[in-house]
C-alpha cells in the first residue's frame, strides 16, 4: 500500500484528505506543521507528501527545501496545496505539482495516484 | 578523558537599557538576541522591539523579540503585533500568529477588528488566531464568519476553530455555511463530521 | 474485588486494535507524545483503568469522553498516568549510541585536540543519566582521550542532586549494566552499588531550574544536551521559554536529545532535526 504524508496545520483539512486518500486506497500519516512533516518524512517510508504552504513553525517551502537537500528524501514526490500560486524561494526543485485550496477530491485522488505511480 | 567542569560562565555585565536599545540593530545577531532578552519588562522598549521585529532576518533573534513581547502582553502589544501582519514575510506572519496565541485574552479585541478587514489575508489571519482562543467571544466571532464570509477558505479556517472550541450550539451556523457552498466537497465533509461529533456528546 | 475479578472487569474496556490506533493518533495530536510497541500493554492497561474510573460503558465511550472533554482534565490525568518515569542506567541508550557514533565525531571534527567538549544532562535526576553517558563515552568512543570531556548534570530538586553526587544505587538501577561494566565502574556497598570515585569526581552537578534565566546563564558553550522527558510536563509558554534558554546555553552546531516520544516540532523551530541511524536529534544551526 502506498503511503501519503499529509502536512497541514488545519485539523479538518487533514481529516478530509485522510478520508479521500484512504478511500482511494492509500495509507495516510499526518503532520501539523513543516517541522513535524520533516521529522515524519525522515522517519517513515512515504511515497508522496502533500504539503500545505502556510503553516506555523516551518512553512511548506522551507520543509520542501530541507527534504530536497537530504539525499535520502530528495526524490520524494511532493504536491503543494495553497490559496496562493506556487513560488518556492530557493533553487531546489520545489514541489512536483501545485493545486489550489479547497482541493477537489477527484484531483487529490488522481494526483496522488499519478505522483506515486499507482494505477490510475 | 573526563574532566570536571571547573567554573560557571561569567555572569552578565550590568545591563544598560540605552546600550540594549542600540544593540537591537547591531551587526552581530548574537548581540541583537541578547539585547532582545535584556530588554525584558521594559515597556519603553516596546516600539523599538516591534520595529526591529519587522525587519529582523534571523529566526532566533525574532524568537527572542517575540518572547519579550509575550512577556509584556497587553491589548496594546497585541495591536502592535497585529500591525506587523502585512510588513513581513510568511515566516514572520506565522510567528506573530503564534505570539498572539500566547496572549489570547489580550488579542480578542484586536482580532475582532481584524476579522472585519477588507483584506482577505488579514481576515484569514484573524480567524487563525481566534481558532486557538478558548473564549466564548472567539467562538461567537468564528460563527459570524461562517454566516458572512464569502471566501470559502476563510470559512474553512473558522470551522477549524469551532472544531477546537465549539459545540452543538454552533450546529446551525455550520449547516448554514455548508448550504452556502454546496459544490465544495471539503465544506460538506467537514461540517458533516463536526456535526456528527457534536451529536456524539449529547 | 480480587485481582482476577478486577482483571475481568477491566477486560470490558480492552480497546480493539483499531480503537487503540485511533487513540494513539489522537493522543499524539494532542500532546506530541507517542508510544512504541513495547509500551502497548502498559498504555492499554492505563486506558482500561481510566475507563473504569470514569464508569464508561465501553472503551469507545471513554474515548468519546476524552475527545470532547473541553477542559482537558481527563487528558491531563491520562498524560500524568502514562508518563510516570523510571530512571535507571543506560535507559534509552540508542541515543548514547548515536552520541558516540555520530554526534561526537561530528563535533570533534575541526576541534583542536585537548579542547573541551561539554555534555549536559538536564534534568539529571539521581545521576544515572550523566554517569551512563560517561561510561558509554569511555567505553565506546575511540577519541575520548583526545578531548577534555566535561559532563554536567543539573536538576531543580536538591534531594535527587544529593543522591547523584553520592553515586550510590540499588541493584534495580543497574539492570541494564552488564557485569564487566559493573566491575569496572562500580564497587559494591552492601546490597547497593557505588560509582567509583574517579567517575564520581569528574561529573559536575548543579542545581538549575530550566526556566530560570539567571540560573541557566551559568551554562554556556554546551555541545550536547540530554533533556529527556522534562518538557512534556510544561505548558506551552514554559516549554518555549525552556527551549530558548537551552538554545542560549548551547554552542552553534550543538545537539539536543529529547526523550524517545518527544519532539521539538510543536515547541520551537529554533533547532533543526537531524537523523543518525534511527535516532532523531536536534541541532542548533551553525552561524554562517
Amino acid at each position: 500500500m502506498k503511503r501519503v504524508l499529509v502536512v497541514d496545520d488545519s485539523l479538518t483539512t487533514r481529516a478530509y484528505y485522510r478520508f479521500v486518500l484512504e478511500g482511494a486506497g492509500f495509507g495516510v500519516d499526518e503532520a501539523v506543521n513543516g517541522l513535524e512533516g520533516l521529522e515524519r518524512a525522515m522517519g517513515g517510508a512515504f511515497d508522496l507528501a502533500i504539503v500545505d504552504v502556510n503553516m506555523p513553525k516551518m512553512d511548506g517551502y522551507t520543509m520542501i527545501d530541507s527534504l530536497r537537500r537530504d539525499p535520502e528524501l530528495s526524490s520524494l514526490p511532493i504536491l503543494t496545496i495553497s490559496t496562493e500560486p506556487p513560488s518556492p524561494r530557493s533553487e531546489t526543485r520545489g514541489s512536483d505539482y501545485h493545486i489550489y485550496k479547497p482541493a477537489a477530491p477527484e484531483d487529490l485522488a488522481t494526483l496522488a495516484r499519478l505522483l506515486t505511480g499507482a494505477a490510475l | 578523558m573526563l574532566v570536571k567542569r571547573s567554573a560557571s560562565a561569567e555572569p552578565a555585565a550590568a545591563f544598560d537599557p540605552k546600550a540594549g536599545l542600540r544593540d537591537l540593530d547591531a551587526p552581530d545577531p548574537a548581540l541583537r538576541r541578547h539585547a532582545a532578552q535584556a530588554l525584558r519588562q521594559c515597556p519603553d522598549a516596546l516600539d523599538e522591539l516591534c520595529r526591529r521585529l519587522a525587519v529582523e532576518p534571523e529566526g532566533d533573534v525574532r524568537a527572542a523579540l517575540l518572547s519579550n513581547l509575550i512577556g509584556q502582553k497587553s491589548p496594546g502589544v497585541a495591536d502592535r503585533l497585529a500591525s506587523l501582519f502585512d510588513k513581513g514575510d510568511a515566516a514572520l506572519r506565522n510567528e506573530v500568529m503564534e505570539a498572539l496565541w500566547a496572549m489570547p485574552e489580550q488579542s480578542i479585541g484586536t482580532m475582532q477588528a481584524m476579522v472585519a478587514s477588507p483584506d482577505g489575508r488579514q481576515r484569514l489571519l484573524a480567524v487563525n488566531v481566534l481558532s486557538e482562543i478558548p473564549d466564548p467571544r472567539a467562538v461567537e466571532l468564528l460563527e459570524q464568519v461562517l454566516v458572512r464570509e464569502d471566501d470559502v477558505n476563510i470559512c474553512l479556517a473558522a470551522v477549524d476553530g469551532l472544531a477546537h472550541g465549539g459545540d452543538f450550539r454552533s450546529a446551525g451556523r455550520l449547516a448554514a455555511f455548508a448550504a452556502r457552498f454546496p459544490d465544495v466537497d471539503q465544506a460538506q465533509f467537514v461540517v458533516q463530521s463536526l456535526l456528527r461529533s457534536f451529536g456524539a456528546t449529547r | 474485588m480480587t485481582g482476577a475479578e478486577r482483571a475481568a472487569a477491566l477486560a470490558l474496556y480492552d480497546p480493539t486494535a483499531d480503537e487503540y490506533n485511533r487513540f494513539c493518533e489522537f493522543f499524539y495530536q494532542k500532546t506530541g507524545i507517542s508510544f512504541n510497541e513495547k509500551k502497548g500493554y502498559f498504555v492499554k492497561r492505563r486506558l482500561q483503568e481510566r475507563s473504569a474510573a470514569r464508569s464508561a460503558a465501553s472503551f469507545r465511550d471513554y474515548f468519546s469522553m476524552l475527545r470532547f472533554d473541553l477542559n482537558g482534565v481527563e487528558l491531563q490525568q491520562l498524560v500524568n498516568l502514562l508518563t510516570v518515569n523510571e530512571t535507571y542506567f543506560l535507559r534509552e541508550d540508542y541515543q548514547f549510541d548515536a552520541l558516540v557514533a555520530s554526534i561526537l565525531p561530528e563535533i570533534a571534527e575541526g576541534r583542536a585536540r585537548g579542547s573541551v567538549i561539554r555534555i549536559w544532562s538536564m534534568p539529571c535526576s539521581t545521576g544515572e543519566e550523566p554517569y551512563s553517558i560517561a561510561i558509554h563515552i569511555l567505553e565506546k568512543w575511540r577519541q575520548s582521550d583526545e578531548f577534555a570531556i566535561e559532563i554536567c548534570g543539573s536538576d531543580i530538586d536538591s534531594v535527587v542532586l544529593a543522591k547523584a553526587r553520592e553515586g550510590r544505587y540499588a541493584e534495580r538501577s543497574l539492570q541494564r549494566v552488564a557485569p564487566p561494566l559493573r566491575r569496572k565502574y562500580f564497587r559494591t556497598a552492601g546490597v547497593d552499588f557505588q560509582i567509583c570515585d574517579e567517575l564520581r569526581d569528574s561529573i559536575d552537578f548543579s542545581m538549575i531550574n530550566i526556566v530560570d534565566r539567571i540560573a541557566m546563564a551559568r551554562m554556556r558553550a554546551v555541545d550536547v544536551v540530554f533533556c529527556r522527558n522534562l518538557l512534556i510536563y510544561f505548558d506551552d509558554v514554559s516549554r518555549r521559554e525552556a527551549v530558548e534558554l537551552l538554545y542560549e546555553a548551547m554552542s552553534p552546531g550543538g545537539f539536543v536529545c529529547l526523550g524517545h516520544s518527544e519532539s521539538m516540532s510543536r515547541i520551537s523551530s529554533l533547532f533543526r532535526p537531524r537523523k543518525f541511524g534511527g535516532t532523531l536529534v536536534y541541532q542548533k544551526p551553525h552561524r554562517p
